[in-house]
């Protein structure tokens, strides 16, 4: 299993040409500040060539578990070690979506202040729907946060006839308000 | 064909049931093919259709159409033939292919009145109702303000409210019970005071909230002046705000009710005086497995 810095990507379908659907898991470790993990949000935005949300309905997380075409689904209870997992049925993408990006935020407002800085780990794993066997993985993504509420971690997309996978990684301060300024969300 | 009901793990895949599908535990690389439903793009005008229940692997023998790997912008040359081919139906070819598309949408069966996010709806007698996005119902905190000046009197707010797991309650400073459920470590609801009282619901565990009534109260057991706007704001800006105004009077007055239907939250205007205390206004709105210490303190 190889493990992917910010910003490498590689070509999925390309390297796997039977590869016909992906799990895309997060797995965190909040080391001592278990109530983090409590506040932690992963969230799904199917987005077009320009980087925008196709609509509200394409923001998948734990309030709204799949989108129109139901290609891509938030799963209940992750399977395995991940704390969260979405599956992505890649040849059954609409062609509207050119890509498919992996948030993580802090829900925030009942007191506490928190960020993602407190984590100790967090990393995304890209499976094959397939069979679980895991193709890739991020680095560590939380060694560069400090006070950070929000970050993108990856993103599938279409590239010349083939879906390739990205590692992100990039912190935002303002939250998932930030984040859906970005991708045109309205919350 | 027949199935064998002792071995559900030889039965085809049943595609036209998405929403059932587990993925299985990892097993020998054979089993799910596909996974049906692939919309083959195979040019802009005509993508082909999306076959309903297509069976994987098994019907697709003799057929040459094979899926693109993944879709290029334009242009059907790029079939990739080493792709195992999907099982859409023979008739599929470009030139067959009906209506262009994305698949049909939800729709709702009527349009539900909404709360645009950044802006302020009211809730009146004529429209009471209003139902909140799963954004709106999912993300942040929403938050239940009443802002009431010194004229109405010392009024005060609290919420009954049913959670997921059966657990039923009250939620109000004036009690001293500011967290639901009752000294949670993680609690679901807060009631907070700085300028006006209110009352935070955390939306990352909107599933455990089934519904709340809010209610308000004189804390003396006097008269109120009603008046003042019952405020409830998303974290996207969206307000939904309920004038408090009524003519003057003692007892208890039920504001509002939220639900949570399958994740959204409807939210409605419920502006009911009861001439009782709280126990009998919350008894009103169907709370009964509530045990009560008196009129308007729960058991803890």
């Amino acid at each position: 299993m190889a493990t992917m810095k910010r910003g490498s990507n590689v070509a999925l379908t390309r390297e796997i040409p039977d590869l016909t659907g992906l799990v895309l898991g997060v797995r965190w470790d909040t080391g001592p500040e278990k109530a983090l993990a409590d506040h932690l949000v992963v969230a799904t935005i199917l987005c077009d060539e320009h980087s925008k949300a196709l609509s509200d309905e394409h923001f998948v997380f734990f309030n709204q578990l799949s989108e129109p075409s139901m290609t891509v689904s938030q799963l209940e209870q992750a399977m395995g070690p991940d704390a969260e997992q979405i599956e992505v049925q890649l040849t059954a993408v609409p062609a509207e979506v050119s890509r498919i990006v992996v948030v993580l935020y802090l829900n925030e407002g009942m007191g506490l202040r928190r960020s993602l800085g407190q984590l100790r780990e967090c990393v995304l794993r890209v499976l094959n729907l397939a069979d679980n066997a895991e193709l890739v993985r991020s680095e560590n993504l939380a060694d560069s946060l400090d006070g950070e509420t929000a970050m993108t971690l990856g993103e599938v997309y279409r590239h010349q006839g083939d879906w390739k996978f990205k590692v992100i990684g990039e912190g935002y301060s303002t939250g998932v308000a930030g984040l859906a300024k970005d991708y045109g969300i309205t919350l | 064909m027949s199935i064998d009901v002792f071995a559900p793990d030889q039965a085809p895949a049943r595609t036209d049931l998405p929403f059932l599908r587990h993925r299985a535990r990892p097993r020998p690389p054979v089993a799910r093919a596909a996974a049906g439903s692939a919309g083959l793009d195979l040019s802009a005008p005509a993508p082909a259709a999306r076959p309903p229940a297509a069976r994987p692997a098994e019907s697709s023998a003799g057929l040459a159409l094979s899926r693109p790997v993944a879709r290029p912008a334009a242009g059907s040359a790029s079939l990739d033939l080493s792709t195992p081919p999907p099982a859409a139906a023979p008739a599929a070819g470009p030139a067959a292919a009906p209506a262009p598309g994305r698949p049909a949408r939800r729709q709702p069966v009527r349009p539900l009145p909404r709360a645009r996010s950044g802006e302020r709806t009211l809730l009146t007698p004529k429209a009471p109702t209003i139902t909140l996005t799963r954004l709106q119902s999912g993300v942040g905190v929403l938050t239940i303000e009443a802002a009431c000046s010194a004229a109405v009197g010392d009024l005060r707010i609290g919420a009954a409210y049913q959670l997921a797991d059966g657990h039923s309650s009250l939620v109000s400073r004036t009690g001293g019970i500011t967290a639901a459920p009752r000294d949670s470590r993680r609690p679901v609801i807060l009631a907070r005071a700085d300028r006006y009282e209110r009352l935070l619901i955390d939306l990352r565990q909107n599933r455990q909230l089934e519904r709340l009534v809010v209610f308000a109260f004189s804390e003396s057991g006097g008269q109120l002046n009603w008046s003042g706007t019952l405020v409830t704001s998303t974290a996207g800006g969206g307000r939904v705000e309920l004038p408090l105004d009524r003519p003057a009077s003692p007892g208890v007055m039920v504001l509002l009710s939220i639900f949570n239907v399958h994740g959204e939250f409807v939210v409605r205007a419920e502006m009911e005086t009861i001439a009782g205390p709280i126990r009998a206004a919350v008894q009103a709105y169907g709370f009964d497995r509530i045990s009560w210490l008196d009129d308007r303190t729960p058991v803890a």
